[in-house]
């Protein structure tokens, strides 16, 4: 719309105005009227001077007939003058200037109006025109053209005078006073109609002038009001088709920019768009890359590109065979094309070697198919699978650490069941021995099934913990006296050092027994022969720690983060000299958390290990936030 | 060796990280009449193969150090030419310990929980026919 009325601002060079318009259309009536008055007027001397010639002829015809009809008897001289005055008043109307009759020897015998007559002159051209009737001349004297007519009087066939009629048509002044009066009539009445036509001609075009301002405000302000038409207009019809093609233009520009509009916003939209799901795409976890009919590539993303060793443009408008160099992949892709879905293996699971080390990919092949079911070409999407397979990988690992360790102690109760079973054993003490070994081996298998429900019920968020005042020496007396036979066996010395007085802890006491056992049985387990440990407890304020200190194998800094993680176990092959299934710390981090205590630790790799545990007492203000910390830790 | 023809070598190794194991084991079998020499992981049970020669070696598979089928290997590597039986104890007989166990030739596998019972029927077997071996050698 904006464009329109610019190219129509450009085309009107012509700026219209209407008042001026209308004064012009005054203007010319009254000049109009002008030139017709004056038209008029001209038309009217020219029927007047035609119509006085007609009069002086016949007038001088006539007068000079008259007079020739006397003799010069007849004209003595009293008779003559007296004629002459006769003559002269009929034909001073005719514009009558001088009478002379003459003799045969040019003598005057009688005349009038001497002034406007030279007598030589007169006496010259009666000798040189004797025979004509009429002459013409200018008058020197008075620069009047002068109408002369003449005749000769006859006296029974002889010449006895000539009469001699002077006719100025110039004397009279051309416009009567009725003429005048006339005249005046005719102007006003034409003046009078000049405002009646001015009125008229105004009426007419008072459309066009509407037309005017609406075009000025079309081209200016841009807006349009349907133009008032007069049924009696004489532009009416023009300007009714001049309404009726404006407003259908007005009609589709409007339609045009509103679909111009339309489409900037559709435009806009799908460039969001656009924008958007090729960020999706450029951000998505896996590499995708999409191939024609041809087999080149036409859209490959962020992820896929860091796969490979070129840049995304170097990529595109290539084949698949420019990208890769890894043959398993390209003999992959291309069985895949060649063979369609002949070719079943849609999957390739494949070591890739990049800058942040070793990856496992899984690329996997889809032919993109269009309505029509003919091949578009293809997607090829690779998911970097390295933390599912290490996660599927430690999965299985635990499995098999749990199976083992649940199958290590059946293995024993079944075989030495079945040894007593057949008598093998005959000494009494081993019988004994036997018998305690299948006793130790049940309540180890109860343990084990312990800490894996315990680990998944944490997990799940689903244990109960039941709290209870527990006296805090006797507690940790008890835990001590159960793994001392442990220690001593495999020659560790192992001490218990406690205060006289401890504050009771609010807990539960099977689980803080758990955690605290992980610990000293890996102390005991991770200390090699002749070592030590230290069991030490101390209240501090409102918290009490627990101390557990060792001379074993340590764990070393890089491992330290990780202790506390499901599954982990130390790389060591000291460590890994021992069985254990990567639960313990894990479940005892999980248990102390849920009591709101923290567990820490220090370590110096063939020096020894000291794990803190700080648990809260009783009187701890954070006691009584228990409910609610409980629950945001099950949160975490 | 020709001596050791009819009074063939009665030693039997035990391999496992298991003291438990050990200890019914070498009860079960020493009541059987056979000479038993125990150890605690792979790299033990391979130098007391050096050392003893025994005619059947008894291990477990998974094993700290040393497990029983790399201990194998070595054994069959480096012990010479005199032949002897191994007897695997495992929880689960897989595909590809069974393919391993057919490429290597002359091992049985016991699946745990361990019957000592079944342990000495295949120790005498094992024991049997390579008498019998040796017998036609």
């Amino acid at each position: 719309m904006t464009n329109f009325i610019k190219s129509l601002k450009q085309i009107s060079l012509f700026p219209l105005k209407e008042e001026k318009f209308i004064q012009n259309i005054g203007l010319i009536s009254i000049g109009v009227s002008l030139v017709i008055i004056v038209l008029i007027m001209s038309l009217f001397v020219l029927f007047t001077k035609q119509n006085r010639q007609k009069d002086l002829i016949s007038d001088g015809v006539t007068l000079t007939s008259m007079v020739a009809s006397y003799s010069m008897n007849e004209l003595k001289k009293d008779n003559a003058n007296k004629l002459l005055e006769i003559v002269n008043y009929t034909g001073s109307k005719s514009g009558l200037v001088y009478s002379i009759i003459m003799d045969t020897n040019q003598k005057i015998i009688a005349r009038t109006g001497s002034n406007y007559v030279d007598n030589t002159l007169i006496a010259k051209r009666a000798a040189s025109s004797n025979n004509h009737l009429k002459q013409i001349y200018k008058n020197s004297l008075t620069n009047h053209t002068i109408y002369e007519f003449f005749r000769p009087i006859y006296k029974n066939g002889k010449k006895e005078g000539t009469v001699r009629l002077g006719f100025s048509p110039d004397i009279n002044p051309l416009f009567s006073d009725n003429d005048i009066r006339g005249i005046l009539v005719i102007a006003t009445l034409f003046f009078s109609l000049v405002p009646i036509f001015y009125y008229l001609v105004r009426r007419s075009f008072s459309s066009l002038g509407s037309l005017n301002n609406e075009l000025s405000n079309l081209i200016e302000k841009n807006e349009f009001r349907k133009i008032e038409v007069n049924p009696e207009d004489g532009v009416g019809k023009l300007v009714e088709r001049f309404n009726l093609v404006v407003s259908s233009l007005k009609d589709k520009c409007k339609q045009m920019s509103l679909s111009y509009e339309d489409s900037e916003v559709a435009n806009k939209v799908l460039s969001y768009e656009k924008d958007r799901i090729e960020s999706v795409i450029d951000n998505m976890a896996d590499g995708i890359m999409v191939t024609d009919s041809v087999g080149s590539i036409t859209l490959v993303n962020r992820t896929m590109i860091n796969m490979m060793k070129f840049s995304k443009q170097e990529v595109l408008g290539k084949t698949v065979n420019a990208c890769f160099d890894n043959k398993e992949i390209l003999s992959f892709i291309e069985k895949n094309q060649f063979y369609g879905s002949v070719f079943s293996q849609k999957n390739l699971e494949i070591v890739l070697k990049q800058s942040g080390g070793e990856n496992i990919v899984r690329i996997s092949y889809q032919p993109l198919i269009s309505h029509e079911e003919s091949v578009m070409g293809s997607i090829i999407v690779a998911k970097d699978i390295t933390v599912q397979k290490a996660a599927q990988r430690n999965q299985s690992d635990f499995i098999a650490h749990v199976s083992h360790e649940l199958r290590t102690p059946l293995n024993t109760i079944k075989s030495y069941v079945e040894m007593l079973m057949d008598d093998e054993v005959n000494n009494r003490e081993t019988k004994i021995d036997f018998f305690n070994t299948i006793n130790d081996e049940a309540d180890r298998l109860a343990r084990l099934i312990n800490n894996l429900l315990n680990i998944s019920k944490i997990e799940m968020g689903s244990l109960m913990i039941n709290k209870d005042l527990i006296k805090t020496r006797d507690f940790l007396e008890d835990i001590f006296k159960s793994v001392e036979s442990q220690a001593i066996s495999k020659n560790i010395k192992i001490e218990l050092l406690l205060p006289d007085k401890l504050s009771s802890l609010v807990m539960d006491k099977d689980q803080i027994r758990i955690a605290i056992l992980n610990v000293l049985s890996n102390a005991i387990k991770y200390t090699p022969e002749d070592g030590s440990i230290t069991f030490r407890a101390e209240e501090d304020e409102s918290f009490i720690q627990i101390d557990i200190t060792d001379t074993g194998y340590g764990i070393s800094e890089e491992e330290i983060p990780h202790i506390f993680d499901k599954f982990f176990r130390s790389s060591d092959e000291k460590v890994k000299a021992h069985t254990g299934n990567g639960l313990g710390l894990a479940l005892c981090r999980d248990i102390i958390k849920l009591h709101d205590g923290k567990i820490d630790v220090m370590s110096n790799i063939g020096q020894g290990t000291q794990f803190t545990l700080t648990l809260p007492t009783e009187d701890s203000p954070r006691i009584k936030n228990y409910s609610t910390s409980y629950h945001s830790l099950v949160e975490k | 060796m020709k001596e050791t023809n009819t009074e063939y070598s009665k030693k039997v190794l035990i391999v496992d990280d298991e003291p438990y194991v050990l200890r019914v084991l070498k009860l079960k079998l020493e009541n059987a009449g056979f000479e038993i020499i125990t150890a605690v992981n792979g790299v033990d049970g391979l130098e007391k193969f050096d050392q003893e020669r025994p005619a059947v070696v008894i291990t477990d598979i998974r094993m700290p150090l040393m497990d029983g089928q790399e201990m194998y290997q070595m054994i069959k590597e480096h012990s010479g030419a005199d032949p002897f039986s191994v007897i695997m104890m495992t929880s689960t007989i897989d595909n590809s310990l069974r393919i391993w166990a057919d490429k290597t030739g002359n091992i049985h596998f016991v699946e745990k929980p361990v019957s000592p019972r079944n342990v000495l029927k295949l120790v005498e077997l094992c024991y049997s026919r390579l008498r019998d071996l040796n017998a036609k050698l």
